[in-house]
């Protein structure tokens, strides 16, 4: 940097010069956070390594860990409701979108009445770190460039069990234990079940393409698949949110009103910040 | 960040700091259009393939701890890829890349009290080199450097950093970091002053010891 200033001494230079590449990443680094970026991204989360996206991934580890069928199943009952903590495993290719909506992971749990907002941080004690076996296991290889495979993978999810939520609240841990489903138990028709979440979750990835990269009427298109689809399927709150803010960059459309009524429906939405942007 | 502290817990903050209605914000303040073409946003891939080292090492080096580095990088990137959109190439992409950063390592320093001193010589940390002795001696040299970095106040840190170890020019760090550019210079001019004295006094010690 040519500043005018003193410059520092060769020997300092030396000194800074012997440390280049000792803070640089180790090589496993890259691939293993884009994984976790993608998951992050996919399931529109916008603060993946906070803690309810922990809690929420810590939910989804449960789940995952009885595998991937049960694991929709049994969390499809309460995800259209306010919760929104989705495993979705199909085949080799699985995906994980986990919403840190209301509260989600406690509810999906415990199903009691939403917790206190305040509630939520002391409710769970997982580290950032307890969300890697999730997004090893369920996120799909696609690229290894050493063609090793990911040392913690799924084997770790089974041996390591999900981190106790709220230890301060036994009843409520002991809740979240008794729905993890250990064995399975004839899941009412897990494959349907996981293949409308997918299809829903391929709509509107698509959707958030398409507003990434302007391409608003394709964002649209499938905005308008997911309505006629799934009017109230579990993403709908998602897609109404996404429509708002496609709406709102397209330039030959109002997106206020529909990003109102959004923020109406849903104050509390991941995507309401963003939205309130609209207005 | 009161606008939403009201719905969402505190730490679900961290990764969202540029609200919407604040677009733009990451850029730094003064910024302007001199120099820089405006271009469409390159895609995502691409800035995370050809940054993401720049933006680990800006995470380690504003005292990010091993721990924590691989979240507050996701972190970043996720944010990145939410903002990249409105990326309109008035700055640097690494300016404004590191605008984010900054904001990322400093909302999870104030969520976790993180402002403490983290192990610089760990395992994260390889020391490539050809022989035990000199691995030693990079260890040693990054240790003293990060030792230093805790040491400097936070504006001087960053400015240090970028200037020094990312090579950036003044008026570049005057956009990452949104302050004047006389201000960076003289954050810079303290901080190395403030780096002689350690490697003097580091030179001295290794002095009497011999």
């Amino acid at each position: 940097m040519s500043d005018g200033l003193e410059p520092l001494s060769e020997e300092a230079r030396a000194v800074l010069a012997s440390t280049e590449g000792m803070d640089d990443p180790d090589p496993r680094a890259k691939a293993r956070i884009k994984r976790r970026v993608m998951a992050a991204v996919a399931a529109g989360a916008a603060s993946a390594a906070s803690a309810g996206g922990t809690a929420a991934a810590s939910a989804a580890a449960s789940t995952a860990t009885a595998g991937a069928a049960v694991g929709i199943a049994s969390s499809g009952a309460v995800l259209t409701k306010a919760a929104l903590a989705i495993t979705l495993v199909v085949g080799s290719v699985g995906v994980v979108a986990s919403e840190p909506w209301e509260d989600a992971p406690v509810e999906v749990a415990s199903a009691e009445p939403a917790p206190e907002t305040d509630d939520a941080p002391s409710a769970v004690t997982a580290t950032p770190t307890q969300a890697a076996p999730v997004e090893a296991a369920v996120v799909p290889e696609t690229e290894e460039p050493d063609g090793e495979p990911e040392p913690e993978a799924a084997t770790e999810v089974e041996a390591e069990p999900s981190p106790p939520v709220e230890p301060a609240r036994p009843d409520r841990a002991r809740a979240a234990s008794e729905r993890e489903p250990t064995a399975s138990p004839q899941p009412p028709e897990p494959a349907l079940a996981a293949d409308a979440l997918r299809d829903e979750l391929t709509l509107l990835t698509r959707a958030r393409q398409g507003l990434a990269s302007g391409d608003h009427e394709g964002a649209l298109r499938a905005l308008t698949s997911h309505r006629a689809r799934y009017p109230s399927g579990t993403l709908a709150a998602e897609r109404d949110g996404t429509e708002a803010l496609v709406l709102c960059a397209h330039p030959g459309h109002d997106g206020r009103p529909a990003a109102r009524a959004f923020l109406a429906q849903h104050p509390r939405s991941p995507l309401a910040e963003r939205v309130r942007g609209c207005l | 960040m009161t606008d939403h502290s009201d719905s969402m817990s505190p730490s679900l903050a961290v990764a969202s700091p540029p609200g919407p209605s604040r677009k733009g914000d990451t850029r730094a303040e003064g910024e302007s259009a001199s120099g820089v073409r405006a271009m469409p946003a390159p895609p995502f891939e691409r800035v995370y393939e050809d940054h993401f080292e720049f933006v680990w090492r800006c995470a380690r080096r504003l005292g990010v701890g091993d721990a924590f580095v691989d979240d507050v990088v996701q972190d970043v990137f996720v944010v990145v890829h939410r903002k990249l959109p409105e990326f309109e190439g008035r700055s640097s992409l690494k300016t404004w890349l590191y605008a984010i950063a900054r904001r990322t390592v400093s909302d999870h320093r104030r969520r976790a009290c993180q402002r403490r001193p983290h192990t610089p010589i760990s395992e994260s940390m390889t020391a490539p080199g050809a022989n035990a002795e000199e691995r030693a001696a990079r260890m040693e040299a990054a240790g003293l450097l990060h030792q230093f970095l805790d040491s400097l106040p936070d504006e001087q840190r960053e400015v240090f950093v970028l200037a020094e170890l990312e090579q950036m020019t003044a008026p570049e760090i005057e956009r990452a970091v949104g302050a004047k550019l006389n201000t960076v210079y003289s954050r810079l001019r303290l901080a190395r002053k403030a780096f002689e004295r350690v490697v003097q006094r580091e030179r001295a010690k290794r002095g009497s010891e011999t």
